[in-house]
Order: structure tokens, then C-alpha cells, then sequence
């Protein structure tokens, strides 16, 4: 069989192909995004008329999967941790309904916060609604995984959480690749309320009968089919999911132990029979599951149903070490935990020497915009129009949102005070407006954020004639998670030309009377439009256009270049200090723009006081 | 048998590009291969890590103290790697230096010398060899192929050059690149000079 190396994401978009999916749709986010853009790409060079889509967020992406689920297709939605918050109002309700076609919905988590946002463990999910979850370990796992939920959730009428870690999802190794599948099955939807709506008190009790019904089920599937191996050796147990379970394989061998060890795939339901057998014949069990102690909690239930005498140890263990609720489970903690579990100490002696000193060396990397990024212009132009009404750097609240509008927070700019989440800079510069702050609010948004989430906010601060700017920095693309298209790029995901949303428009649309459009890269004009939309009542609106400068390089878009004219630069360094622009570099008291970082996008030509920095003709 | 190889630098420096001519390479070999690529925020100038295992290991995770080499790509990156470390690590370091924006207001500002560095890792008792990667780039006609002198560094190593042959990851290097090739190759070569010529 061919063989080749990939990502769990890869895999999984691989599994998903060969379990013949139709219907994919989701919103980036790291660490998923790939699953999606892999699928994209290959839909491309697909003749069966696999659909796969950026939605415009994660819960929109959740119902079109369904929807093509209940016309009999196997369907995908895809999405990070955040993203399933904003699914989560559908998904309780869907799968109250339960799926016709294979329903899965894959959620990466990011236990380590690789890329920003909260710690949270998704498997919460899956209790919440009564659906299964399984929880891959590594790509290989992953790719099965994917298969058989789509199998699993056919037969029994269950949409699966399909869960990932950053750990699994960015790894690779070596995984054997199988046919796409296409099952072209008739599109068929019949109508039945009593599934498809919650009309009445009766229909509901019923759908979440038939939900409880679904999950156990599914169970059984699943450990038909193999899941959640079992092997008994001595009186010592470990029960692991996700990356744990590859750590205490290799630990085993390296040290040659005895264990019994349950590698747990369905997160929900757990494999009860296993659980108790693994407890019958153990007199101390270790729990190993990265974030909550889901699996833990219920062990330990069901070690006081079956045999009070096994020890229990995780996370809720009466005395230290306890494994840690925080951050991800690498080698060295599961090691700690077997230690505990054997109750000696050969495992994890290593002490680094060095990391003290190397501790007070070493460099802090804030991140920043790239070379000719359009943010940085809009950033400079909110603190010079802060400045011109009479306010000082730091006196003004400017509410940030996701995506790397946020960067705005960061030296030199430092204008940006809080990050909630997608669409939250508008609800809470209103929240900031009741709560008494009378001087001007500032709000800065994304333009895939404020497609994803910004207009409802938007609509409620009209309603109630907030006081207020926003300012939108359009840069067509959603940049930070890696340029996907969005409403207004005018492309797909698989970049098929589309009518793009008109966002100014869409803003008017919304009662917004005052509406400015500005170039992101022209200064004057961008500090004249935010001076005067925060003299303005009521909310008012800008919207910085310029292209993400990653975006426009590939397409080859030139700009001028610009250099400095080493006799009138005068070695202020207002260049720096104002706009960090990774292109511009101090040699002794002269600024340098090196040429091979520049994008020519000419904010520094608008900064520099002795007109020093001028464009190549 | 096992290898660890850790791989650090910022983000444009060709870091992850490098992981996967390497595991290329390993798997020509056909020894099993795992790679994790924390890519964080590299686009907009933030630290890069890959973690590359081969042979009999389960997972990408390397754990602490158990790099058998650790190459960095940027000199100051090297001190995100010290847990890494033990005293059979070998370290390769390009001298190249990338202040972070805040350190480019002219001088050095807190930008760690580079004998500091030797200094530590010397009174802990690692090994490390520093290249010029750079100024070896520029020699094969090719700035931005530092990456590729670093592999040519690594292909020499003794632990690397037992398991695999330096035409093994030149081969890998050709099937992964579509630009200059000639000069990456170039780069490779001059690499793996520098560090074949010394005596062990
Ligand atoms: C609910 C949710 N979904 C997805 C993400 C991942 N995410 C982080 S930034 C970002 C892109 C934001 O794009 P945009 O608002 O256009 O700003 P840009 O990065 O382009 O400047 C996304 C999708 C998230 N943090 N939360
Ligand atoms: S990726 Fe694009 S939007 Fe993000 S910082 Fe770079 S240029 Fe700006
Ligand atoms: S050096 Fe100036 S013109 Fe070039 S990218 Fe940076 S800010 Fe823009």
C-alpha cells in the first residue's frame, strides 16, 4: 500500500475522502484550518462533486453539514476549540435530531496555546449534547478515526465529535493512503417534524430518548470495530487517551514495565465493560487525559461501583503530585505520573544545567506586522487622531478583536486593550460606554471577524445610539490563520470567483449613516477620517482598506521601493519608534530599509520628519 | 535505535521547509519518522520550533534532555532549546542574528553575544559548533539558503552521517525544491565541508 508522510489534519481530510464525504464546510482556526484547505485542494482534481467551503463562521459551517446530512449525505464541518462555542446553540439541538448521512464535526483543541485563546476541553461537548466523541492519538489513528466516524455515525444516526489536539494535528509520520470513495447516493430529505423540529415538550423528551439511545449505540459500534484496546499485565493500570497514549507505549518499552493499559478512543461513551475489567484486575489505576479529568471523574465512579479497594491517580489525587489541569501532557509528565503509579522513581531524572542562565539571555520575540502590513498605517493613524483630540498615549480605550488586528496591542502601537473573542471588541466597547467611561471609545475589527460576528453588536450599538468608532481594517483575506478568502474576497476556498459582500454597504445597510472608506496606507487621510468619526454622536464607522501585504506579494502586486537618503536622515528613530516595521534596521546612527524585507508600501515615507525616506523611482 | 533533532529559528528562515527534506531523507531510509512543526506566529517574526524523532519512537514529542542534536538557525534561538539539552547533545548554531524589533534601535541592546552563548554551553558541558551559514549563502550565490548550509552541517555530523548518506539527503533536497536548485545544492555542499573538515 502507498505510504505517505502527513499531518493528522491531512489524515484526516484523507479518511474523510475515503469514507466518500460530499459536503465539507468550516471556518479556520488553528490548529484545523489544514483539514478544510487540504479538501479544497483536492476537490479541485475531484470530478464527483465534493463541495467544500470557508463558511461565514463555525455555526453556519455546522448547519450546511447538517442540512446535507438529512438529504442522505456524508458530511464534514471543521473548526478550532473557539469555533465550536459559536456551534455549540446548533449542535445541541442537532443532535437532538440525529443524522442521516455520516455527520462529523472535527474540533481541534490547543491544550499548549500554540495560537492564542483559552485552554478548553471540547470532549465537554459531547456530554453536553449526548453525542459520541473520539479522541486520535496520531495521524494514523486520526485517519482511521475519520473513516469510521462517518461509518459509525451512519449506522446509528449520531453526528460524532471528531477531536484533535495541536500535538496530533500538527505531527507527522508515515500513513497509508486508500481509495476516495464516491457513493453518489440520491439527495433525498423527508419531512418529519417530530425529528426535525422542537416544537413541542413531547417531541423533545422523545429526541433526547432517542439521543441517549443514538450514543449508546454507537458505543457498541465502536468497540465492535476494535476501539479502546484492552491488554492486562500485573496489578498496575494505566488508561490513556489522546498523545498520553503514545508516550506510555514508548516509556513501557524503554524501561521494559509491566502494565495493563486501556487506550481509550471513545471519550464519550467510555467503555464501561473495559473500564471495569481494568479495575478488577488492578490494585492502583493511573488516568492520563490531557485538560479535564472527564475520563478520571467517571473511573472513579465506577471503581467505587466495582472494586472499592483500586486506587485511583490523575488529577484529583489527594496529595502530590497531582497531574496538572494546565497546558499539554508531554513526555516528562506522563512520566511523572508513572513514576507515581509504580512508586519508584527510574523514569525522568533529567534536569537541564543550563536553564537558569539561559533563562536571563534569552530573547522576547513580541510579534508584530509584517512589512507593509496595512495595519500598521491604521494603528499609527488611531494614536495620531488620539493625540489630536487632546488625549494622551494611553488614555484613549481602543477594544481589539481576533486576527492580527490585534497586533495593534503590541510596541510600538500599543493601542489595543482587550481581546474576548470573535466580534467582542463592539460588545464591550458598548458594555465600557455603560459602565461610565465618558471619554471616546475605539473599537478595532477584522474584516472576517466582523463578516464572522461584528454584526450583531453593530446593529445593537445603532439601537441604542452608542457613542462610539469603529474602525474596520479591511485587508480582504483572513489573514492570521493563514489567508483564507472571506465574504468580501470576491474567491471560495477552492478560488472560484464570487460576487464579494460590498462591506460598506453591508455596514449602511446596518443604519450606519457615518461611514468612511479610507486607503489604509494613506496617513493624512486615515488620521482625518478617525479624528473626525470620534468628534461625531452616535457610532460611526471607518472602514482602512489595503490588501495583506502576504497576499498582494504573491500575486506579484509591486510597489515602489523605497530607501533612505543617508544625508537627510538625522538619526531620530521616530521610524522605529512609531511603526517597528521588520524592514527598517538602525547601522550606527543611520536607518537602513532593507531592500529584500521591504514591501514599498510607503507609511515610513509619512513618518520620517526630515522627509529622509523617499521612494525609488 | 533513535535519533532526536530539534530544530529552532524564526519565522522566513526556511525552518520548516528544512523538517521536511530531513524527514524526506529519513524516510528514504525507510526508518520510521515523526516531525511536529510549532509554527506559532512565524509569518509576523515570532520563534519556530520542529521536533523531528526517527527511528523506534512513538510520537513527536523529544523529551527533555534527550536531543541528540539540536540545530539552530538563528543564534539566540538556540536558548529556547536548552531543555532539550544534555551533555551528549551536539549543537549546531548559525551565527547568523535576528534582533527582535525592539533591540533595533541601534547597538545591541540585550542581543546575547555569541561568546556568552559558547560560554554556557561550554560550562555545562554540550558541544556546540557555530557556522557562518550566512556568509556561507552568499558564497553559493544564495542568501536566503542559510537552511541549506545548515543541512549540509548537519549531513556531516557523525551520528547523522551513520544513518544517513550525504547523497541520501542531497536527493531529498532536489525532489523538495523547485527553485535554484544548483545553489541550494551549492549551499549543502559548502555546509557539510565546514563541519567534515573538523576533527572529532
Ligand atoms: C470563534 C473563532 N473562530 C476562529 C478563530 C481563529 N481566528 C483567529 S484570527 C482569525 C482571522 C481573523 O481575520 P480578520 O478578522 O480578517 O483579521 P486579519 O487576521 O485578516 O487581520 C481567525 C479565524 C477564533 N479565534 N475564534
Ligand atoms: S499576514 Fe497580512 S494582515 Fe497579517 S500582519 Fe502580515 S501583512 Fe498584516
Ligand atoms: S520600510 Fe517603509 S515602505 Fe518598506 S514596508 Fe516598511 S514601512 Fe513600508
Amino acid at each position: 500500500m502507498e505510504k505517505r508522510i502527513m499531518s493528522g489534519n491531512e489524515a484526516i481530510a484523507e479518511g474523510a475522502l475515503e469514507a466518500g464525504v460530499e459536503v465539507v464546510a468550516g471556518y479556520p482556526g488553528t490548529p484545523s484550518t489544514e483539514v478544510l484547505e487540504v479538501l479544497a485542494e483536492r476537490s479541485k482534481s475531484l470530478s464527483d462533486g465534493l463541495h467544500v467551503e470557508w463558511s461565514v463562521n463555525e455555526k453556519v459551517a455546522l448547519e450546511i453539514a447538517s442540512g446535507a446530512s438529512w438529504c442522505g449525505k456524508r458530511a464534514m464541518a471543521t473548526m478550532k476549540m473557539s469555533g465550536l462555542n459559536v456551534a455549540s446553540d446548533s449542535l445541541a439541538s442537532i443532535a437532538y435530531s440525529g443524522c442521516k448521512g455520516g455527520l462529523v464535526v472535527y474540533v481541534a483543541d490547543d491544550p499548549s496555546t500554540s495560537a492564542g485563546m483559552v485552554q478548553q476541553d471540547s470532549r465537554f461537548y459531547a456530554l453536553l449534547s449526548g453525542i459520541p466523541c473520539f479522541d486520535a492519538s496520531s495521524p494514523r489513528k486520526a485517519k482511521f478515526l475519520a473513516k469510521a466516524s462517518f461509518e459509525i455515525s451512519e449506522k446509528t444516526g449520531a453526528p460524532i465529535l471528531l477531536r484533535t489536539t495541536t500535538r496530533v494535528a500538527h505531527s507527522l509520520t508515515e500513513v497509508e493512503l486508500g481509495k476516495r470513495s464516491h457513493l453518489s447516493r440520491p439527495s433525498e430529505f423527508e419531512k418529519n417534524l417530530q425529528k426535525y423540529t422542537k416544537a413541542s415538550s413531547e417531541w423533545c423528551t422523545v429526541q433526547h430518548e432517542q439521543t441517549l439511545e443514538r450514543l449508546k449505540r454507537a458505543g457498541e459500534l465502536a468497540n465492535e470495530l476494535g476501539f479502546n484496546k484492552l491488554s492486562i499485565k500485573g496489578k498496575l493500570g494505566v488508561i490513556a487517551s489522546g498523545v498520553s497514549k503514545l508516550y506510555v507505549k514508548e516509556l513501557v518499552k524503554e524501561n521494559s514495565l509491566e502494565l495493563s493499559v486501556l487506550e481509550i478512543e471513545t471519550s464519550n461513551p467510555l467503555p464501561r465493560e473495559k473500564i471495569e475489567k481494568l479495575l478488577t484486575h488492578s490494585n492502583r489505576v493511573l488516568v492520563l487525559e490531557e485538560l479535564e479529568p472527564i475520563i478520571e471523574t467517571q473511573v472513579r465512579s465506577m471503581a467505587l461501583d466495582c472494586n472499592k479497594r483500586t486506587e485511583i491517580l490523575g488529577k484529583l489525587d489527594k496529595d502530590e503530585p497531582r497531574l496538572s489541569r494546565v497546558g499539554e501532557y508531554t513526555y516528562d509528565v506522563v512520566a511523572v505520573g508513572l513514576e507515581k503509579l509504580l512508586g519508584k522513581q527510574p523514569i525522568s531524572p533529567f534536569k537541564s544545567k543550563v536553564s537558569g542562565r539561559a533563562g536571563e539571555l534569552r530573547v522576547q520575540r513580541p510579534l508584530t506586522f509584517c512589512a507593509g502590513c496595512p495595519h500598521r498605517g491604521t494603528y499609527l493613524a488611531i494614536n495620531e487622531a488620539i493625540k489630536k483630540h487632546g488625549y494622551k498615549k494611553g488614555e484613549i480605550i481602543v477594544t481589539g478583536d481576533i486576527g492580527c488586528t490585534i497586533l495593534g496591542m503590541n510596541k510600538p502601537f500599543e493601542s489595543c486593550w482587550t481581546e474576548v473573542s470573535m466580534g467582542a471588541s463592539l460588545g464591550i466597547a458598548q458594555g465600557f460606554r455603560w459602565g461610565g467611561i465618558e471619554k471616546p471609545i475605539l473599537a478595532t475589527i477584522g474584516d472576517s471577524t466582523f463578516f464572522h460576528a461584528g454584526i450583531p453588536p453593530l446593529i445593537n450599538a445603532k439601537q441604542h445610539g452608542v457613542n462610539l468608532t469603529l474602525v474596520i481594517l479591511d485587508n480582504s483575506w483572513t489573514a492570521m490563520t493563514g489567508y483564507q478568502p472571506n465574504p468580501g474576497t470576491g474567491l471560495t476556498a477552492t478560488r472560484e470567483k464570487t460576487n464579494p459582500v460590498d462591506l460598506a454597504a453591508l455596514v449602511r445597510g446596518c443604519g450606519i449613516e457615518s461611514v468612511r472608506v479610507v486607503n489604509a496606507f494613506r496617513k493624512k487621510e486615515m488620521i482625518d477620517a478617525i479624528y473626525q468619526a470620534m468628534g461625531s454622536k452616535g457610532i460611526s464607522v471607518v472602514i482602512a482598506r489595503g490588501e495583506c501585504a502576504i497576499q498582494s506579494a504573491r500575486r506579484k502586486k509591486k510597489f515602489p521601493k523605497v530607501q533612505v537618503n543617508e544625508d537627510k536622515c538625522t538619526g531620530c528613530k521616530r521610524c522605529m519608534t512609531l511603526l517597528a516595521c521588520p524592514a527598517i534596521a538602525f547601522e550606527g546612527e543611520k536607518a537602513r530599509i532593507d531592500p529584500s524585507l521591504c514591501d514599498g508600501c510607503g507609511v515610513c515615507v509619512c513618518v520620517c520628519p526630515a522627509n529622509a525616506i523617499e521612494e525609488v523611482k | 535505535m533513535r535519533l532526536n533533532l530539534l530544530l529552532m529559528g524564526i519565522g522566513g528562515q526556511g525552518l520548516v521547509k528544512l523538517s521536511e527534506i530531513i524527514a524526506r531523507g529519513v524516510a528514504k531510509k525507510n526508518l520510521p519518522v515523526w516531525i511536529y512543526q510549532q509554527k506559532g506566529m512565524a509569518q509576523r517574526g515570532g520563534s519556530v520550533r520542529c521536533e523531528i524523532r526517527m527511528g523506534e519512537v512513538e510520537g513527536s514529542a523529544i523529551p527533555r534532555g534527550s536531543a541528540d542534536v539540536v540545530l539552530a538557525l538563528e543564534l539566540s534561538e538556540v536558548l529556547n532549546a536548552v531543555d532539550w539539552m544534555s551533555e551528549k547533545s551536539l549543537i549546531l548554531i548559525n551565527t547568523k542574528q535576528i534582533p527582535p524589533i525592539g533591540l533595533r534601535k541601534g547597538g545591541d541592546g540585550g542581543y546575547p553575544k555569541k561568546e556568552e552563548i559558547r560560554e554556557l554551553l561550554k560550562q555545562a558541558g554540550i558541544k556546540a559548533i557555530f557556522v557562518d551559514a550566512a556568509d556561507l549563502a552568499e558564497k553559493a550565490g544564495l542568501p536566503i539558503a542559510a537552511n541549506m548550509v545548515m543541512l549540509g552541517a548537519l549531513a556531516a555530523l557523525p551520528n547523522i552521517k551513520e544513518l544517513i548518506d550525504k547523497k541520501v539527503f542531497r536527493a531529498a533536497l532536489v525532489e523538495s525544491l523547485s527553485k535554484e536548485v544548483e545553489k541550494n545544492l551549492k549551499a549543502f555542499e559548502l555546509g557539510f565541508n565546514q563541519i567534515e573538515r573538523k576533527k572529532w
